[in-house]
Parts: structure tokens; sequence; C-alpha cells
């Protein structure tokens, strides 16, 4: 296997789920999500050991995924935003039976049918639509191509350590940037296969899987267990972010396209402003809090940039300190900030 | 002449222990049994999966002594077919569900997994309501039909005419095997315990897909007494829903 | 020996298999079960063809049937 590639966010996502022992991958395709798909059929037939299955729609093929995994495949899917409420009943049902699935979520402008350019509208639906009847997910943002690639390893690990689905959430603008991806400097782990299946040794007893509890004691023994899990999961993992520049006064936060536009941004800065720090957060669930405080602690101006109606802002307010001045910005429609919009936005601002 | 006492019927090894939640009279009960014999018969019961779907079959995993998933409403189909790429070559994978939750939601999946001739056997109970809900209109419910949801009988200005879904499959090429019997009957009972291990063999024989519809009472929704609504359903269903063995592979397979 | 087992706590008291019996010997009795339903009772074991007809149709698995076979002793 080469060690580096030159590939797409897309097909990246693809390679690390390759490369981390995944087995198949069922989606239905739509735009973006497709070039992972496509990829991957490549893949396939290039004999790299894993199946690709298109399934007549997008909510059979989480239910495909669902089968498959209880029969011991390591399972990718995808969707697109329209299909997002799939995704989210889907993890419902892999929450009840401590499942692990791996879910990318190709985010692009909505509600509605919208277009196939990128948003990130979905990061609320995502992180909210997961907790539907208290199941959870881990939810990763990643941007650039490399992130992708440890987003997807780490996307296993989360789901294969606490039986859980697990959402990417990637806009359209990252599926489509291009890089040279250097594998052999990532750490690409397979991980020990554990979750339950049905071919798993139950000592010789039947294995059941389902999500039916008729009474209220099992149903609250199912709630009990899945709080304790909870727990125990937001004790254990921090949540990733990546952070530029760390003692100013300013601070910018921004994930996925916004997040790579903001540092280019930063970058062309030539001392027209004082410098700013960049706060990327790579995991929205969980959150790295602790982080983001310490990173605000120093600063006094922050600039919250997204591509919502302000879900970012919205997310983040609990985090923000009352003496901040809070500066907020976001493209919607499909439109990715650029570079020189959000130069302008910060230094008016300042 | 000396006698001796052969057990002619009896308690399949398949079959659990466990009381069943099903209303007295209702014909899941016997597929159930149906399924347990079949499978004891066939000796497969270490290499199968089976996937219900929701209703009054979702707690069939309490009922039968093999592996067991129970799927979401309208996804049993895409359940099992996940389930069967992972483990078909090694093992065999049926799915026992009712009519409303097969022909409503689950219709287009069942239609392209048909389509595809997946490796499955589907078992379809067919009482001609959605029982468990509390006696809903189904796709399969008679014209005149009284339900929850049509007290005053279903309408085809409102639902149109009711289709026979099973023959609706005959004509998909991925389809090896369709067939459709009375639950409620001795004599069909003793068939449909056949078409069940037809259904098991022909895919362990790698034919593709089978189905098999099994018309049932739901008495407690009839509000009738079961022997009353094994009446009444027989009468109502004829040359609607004609028992039948519909399609069978051409080669290959001796039972 | 026993022709004719009904586990009358399993049977539910639907009255189908009553209807199936060629011999007319199954009918629901006045006890009450475990589970509060009427179970059937044979009233006549000796009358038995063992047609299987009532474990046939049972919903509940609640028979079990022996038929009597002459014994074969090879010569
Ligand atoms: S409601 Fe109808 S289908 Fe459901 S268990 Fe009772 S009789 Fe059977
Ligand atoms: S085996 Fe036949 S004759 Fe004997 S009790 Fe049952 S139905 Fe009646
Ligand atoms: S058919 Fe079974 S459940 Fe119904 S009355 Fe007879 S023994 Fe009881």
């Amino acid at each position: 296997m080469e060690k580096k590639r030159l590939l797409k966010g897309a097909e990246a996502i693809g390679e690390a789920a390759i490369q981390t022992g995944c087995t198949r991958f069922y989606a239905y395709p739509v735009p973006n999500q497709s070039d992972l798909m496509e990829y991957l059929i490549q893949e396939e037939n290039n004999g790299r050991g894993l199946t690709v299955f298109q399934a007549e729609d997008p909510l059979a093929a989480f239910f495909m995924a669902y089968g498959a995994t209880i029969g011991g495949a390591r399972v990718l899917t995808a969707v697109n935003s329209v299909d997002l409420p799939d995704a989210l009943r889907a993890a419902s049902y892999f929450s009840a039976a401590d499942l692990p699935l791996v879910c990318i979520v190709f985010t692009q402008s909505g509600p509605g049918s919208g277009n196939i350019y990128p948003e990130q509208s979905d990061t609320l639906a995502a992180l909210y639509g997961t907790r539907v009847g208290d199941g959870f997910a881990p939810v990763l943002t990643p941007s650039t191509p490399t992130d992708c690639v440890l987003a997807t390893n780490e996307a296993f690990r989360l789901a294969e350590t606490y039986h859980v689905p697990v959402f990417i959430l990637l806009d359209a603008a990252c599926a489509q940037l291009t890089e040279t991806v250097d594998f052999s400097a990532l750490k690409i782990h397979d991980i020990p296969k554990n979750h339950p299946t049905i071919k798993g040794e139950n000592g010789g007893q039947p294995v059941k899987f389902t999500t039916l509890a008729l009474d209220i004691e099992k149903m609250e023994e199912r709630k009990e267990a899945l709080k304790e899990k909870q727990a125990r999961f937001l004790g254990e993992e921090d949540g990733s972010y990546k952070i530029e520049g760390n003692e100013n006064t300013t601070l910018v936060v921004a994930f996925g396209i916004a997040a790579i536009q903001a540092k280019r941004a930063l970058e062309s800065f030539q001392n027209e402003v004082n410098p700013c720090s960049l706060f990327e957060p790579t995991s929205l669930y969980p959150f790295p809090k602790k982080a983001l405080q310490e990173a605000m602690s120093k600063a006094n101006q922050l600039f919250i940039l997204d591509m919502s109606n302000g879900q970012l802002a919205e997310l983040l307010k609990p985090y923000i300190p009352e003496d901040m001045t809070l500066h907020t910005f976001s493209t919607t429609g499909g439109a990715v900030p650029r570079v020189e919009q959000i130069k302008s936005w910060i230094q008016q601002a300042l | 002449m000396e006698l001796k006492f052969e057990q002619i019927a009896g308690f399949p090894k398949s079959l659990s222990e466990t009381p069943q939640h099903f209303c007295p009279g209702c014909t899941h009960g016997v597929n159930t049994r149906l399924i347990a014999e079949a499978i004891d018969d066939l000796q497969v019961a270490g290499d199968i999966v089976g996937v219900c779907g929701m209703g009054c079959s979702a707690l069939l995993p309490d009922y039968l002594d093999i592996d067991m998933v129970a799927a979401p409403p309208g996804q049993a189909i895409p359940v099992a077919v996940g389930l069967s790429h992972e483990i078909g070559e090694k093992g065999l994978v049926f799915v026992y569900l009712g009519e409303g939750d097969l022909y409503g939601r689950g219709l287009s999946a069942l239609f392209h997994a048909a389509i595809r001739g997946e490796s499955l056997s589907v078992f379809c109970a067919n009482n001609l309501n959605m029982g468990m809900s509390g006696g809903h209109l189904s796709p399969t419910s008679l014209l005149g039909q009284k339900t929850a949801t049509t007290p005053n009988g279903k309408s085809t200005v409102k639902y149109g005419v009711p289709v026979d879904f099973t023959r609706l499959l005959l004509n998909i090429p991925g389809v090896s095997f369709v067939a459709r019997f009375k639950g409620f009957t001795a004599g069909e009972i003793r068939k449909g315990k056949e078409l069940f291990k037809r259904s098991l063999q022909i895919q362990k024989f790698q034919k593709g897909f089978s189905f098999v519809e099994i018309l049932g009472i739901c008495p407690t929704n009839l509000e009738l007494p079961p022997p009353e609504a094994v009446k009444q359903v027989k009468s109502a269903i004829s040359g609607i829903y004609p028992s039948g063995i519909f399609k069978t592979p051409e080669v290959g397979i001796t039972l | 020996m026993k022709r004719v087992v009904i586990d009358q706590n399993r049977c539910k008291g639907c009255g189908l298999c009553t209807q199936v019996c060629p011999r007319k010997i199954l009918v629901l009795s006045n006890k009450v079960n475990l589970n509060g339903y009427h179970p059937v009772q044979c009233t006549d074991e000796e009358l038995c063809m063992g047609c299987a007809n009532c474990a046939t149709v049972c919903p509940v698995t609640a028979f079990e049937i022996y038929k009597p076979v002459p014994i074969v002793v090879a010569s």
C-alpha cells in the first residue's frame, strides 16, 4: 500500500475505513456521498477486502448495516443531509441494541432538498437527533483529508469501544478538498472487534437481539445501563480539537471548511490586526469544552464563524463568559465563507 | 397382538417453553410451532437466524430457541438481507412478520430483496389486519371489513381493491418459490410445515428468494370466538387469497 | 398408557381442537387453569384414533398424542 496518496476528503474517509478493517459499506448513492461510495467500489474491485452494497433507499441501507453488524461485519454507512433523519432513526436502534455503527453525513444546504453545496446546518440535528430515547452518539467534525482519515479511524474506535453509533459530519466542501495524505505518519490501527454478534460464543445458548422491552422494569434496566455507558464515555473521552496561536486575545472558533477558510484568512493578515487564535473543534460530542474554555480565558474577543443560521454559536453559548465580546458570522445557502469576507469581518470588528 | 405407543405429536425441540402472549386461537401460535418443527426436521437449529418484524410477531425471539433478531417496523427484510450477506454462506436466514408490516412499510424492501434474489426465506403471516396495534386496516384487509380505522368497513373509494401481494411476486425472476396456506385448517397446516421446509431447503441450495404466506385469523380483532373466526375468514378469503404452490424451482432440489 | 396428553396450563381454551376432532372427544372443561382459561379435556382416550388434528391446529402446542402401533417381532 502506498504511504502517500492524493485524496479528496470523501476518498480519505473511504481509504481510512479500509485501512481500519471495515468489511462492508451500505448506502444509497446521492451526490457528495457517492464520491465515497465510488471510491469504495473501486477499492472493492482492487480486492481490498470490503463489499459495497447499494440499497434501495437510505433507510434500508442502515438496516442492512444493522443485520450485517449483528452478523459480525465492521460496517460503514453514509448519507447526505437530506437523509439525515433516516440515519437518526437507525441510530436509535443501534443505540438500543448496543451495536457499533459509523455513519458519514455529508452536510449540504437545507432544509428540504436544498442544494448540494456545503452548509453546517445539521449540527444540532445530529447532536440532539441522536439523543432520541436517551441514546447518544459521538459526533466528529474533521476538515482536511488528513483529519478525515484520523476521524474515521477514531470513529471506529469509539463505535467499537462503546458499542454506539458514531457520526462524522463532513461538509460538501471538505468532501471535495484534495490533499496528499501521508498514511505512514498516521497511527491507523485495526481495532480488535469485540461487538456482540450472533456468531459470538454464548455458551451454546441462542443469541437474541431485540430492542423491545414490554415491561417497565426491563426498560428501566436498559435505560440505566445506557446512562452508565454515557457517563463512562464522557468520563473517558475529552473530544478532539485543533488550535493555532494559543496566547492571543482574539479567538476565532470554526470547524469544517469554515475553519480551513478562517485559517487562511488569519495567515494572510500582515500586522493589519493583532494576531488571532483559531480553535477548531474536531469533535462536537464529546465537546472539547476544557480546551475551549482555556482558550477563551485568554481572549476578550470571540469570533464564531459557521455556515448555518447560527447553530455553532448556539452550541457554544454555555461556554462563553459574560464579559466576552462576541461576534458571529455565517454564510448559508451553500456559499463557503471567502477569505476576504472573513478578513474584513474581523478587521471591521476590531 | 402386542402394542407400543408411538408419539406422533408433541413439543418441538426448537420451540421455547416460554408462555406465548398470543391471544387464544391466534394463528401466530401455529406458525411459530411449524417453524420450530421445520427447523427440527431439517436439523438446522444451530445454523439458522430468524428475523421478526414489529407487531404481534415481535416477541418471536422469546418463543424460538434459536438465534433471533427483532427488527424495527418495515425493516425486517433489510435486517435479514444484511445478515444473509454476512452469514448466508454458512447459515440460513428466515424472516417472520405480519402483513401489515411487510406489505405496508416494508413493501419496497420486500420487492427489492425479491428482485435481487436475496438468499432468504420470508414467511408472512397475513391475518387481514394489524393485530397488535389494535386491529387497524392492513393492506390485505378485505372490502367491507370493519377495522379500528375503517369502522364502517373498508371501501374502494378510500383504499382501493386489496391486492394479492403474494402472487405479485410471481413475475420476478429472482423469486424461486411462492406458496400460501391457511394456518387454521388441519390439512393445510400439515402442508404448511412442508412449505416452510421446502423454502429453507431452497435457500440452503442457494436457489434464491422464497416466500410463503400464511393466512391466519386474529380472533381478538374480529371479535369472534376462534372457531367462528375460522369459518368466517375461510369463506371471506375464498377466491381472493387462494392456497397453493404458485412457483417452485424447476431443477435441482430433492425434498 | 395415555394417548392424549394436554398441557392444562398452556391451553388457552380457544376451542379450535374441539372442532377438528373426528371422534368429538375434546371438550372445554369447567375448570379454570392458572391463566384463567377453561382448558380442554379428553372425554375418552380409548376412542382417540391418533389423527393429531388437535395437535395440528392447536396454537399453543398443548398436545402430545401417542398412537398405539403393533410391535412387529422379527421371526
Ligand atoms: S391481536 Fe390478533 S394477531 Fe395479535 S396475538 Fe391477538 S389474535 Fe393474534
Ligand atoms: S388425535 Fe384426533 S382423535 Fe385423538 S383427540 Fe386428537 S383430534 Fe381427536
Ligand atoms: S386448540 Fe389448544 S389452546 Fe385451543 S382449546 Fe385446544 S388445547 Fe386449548
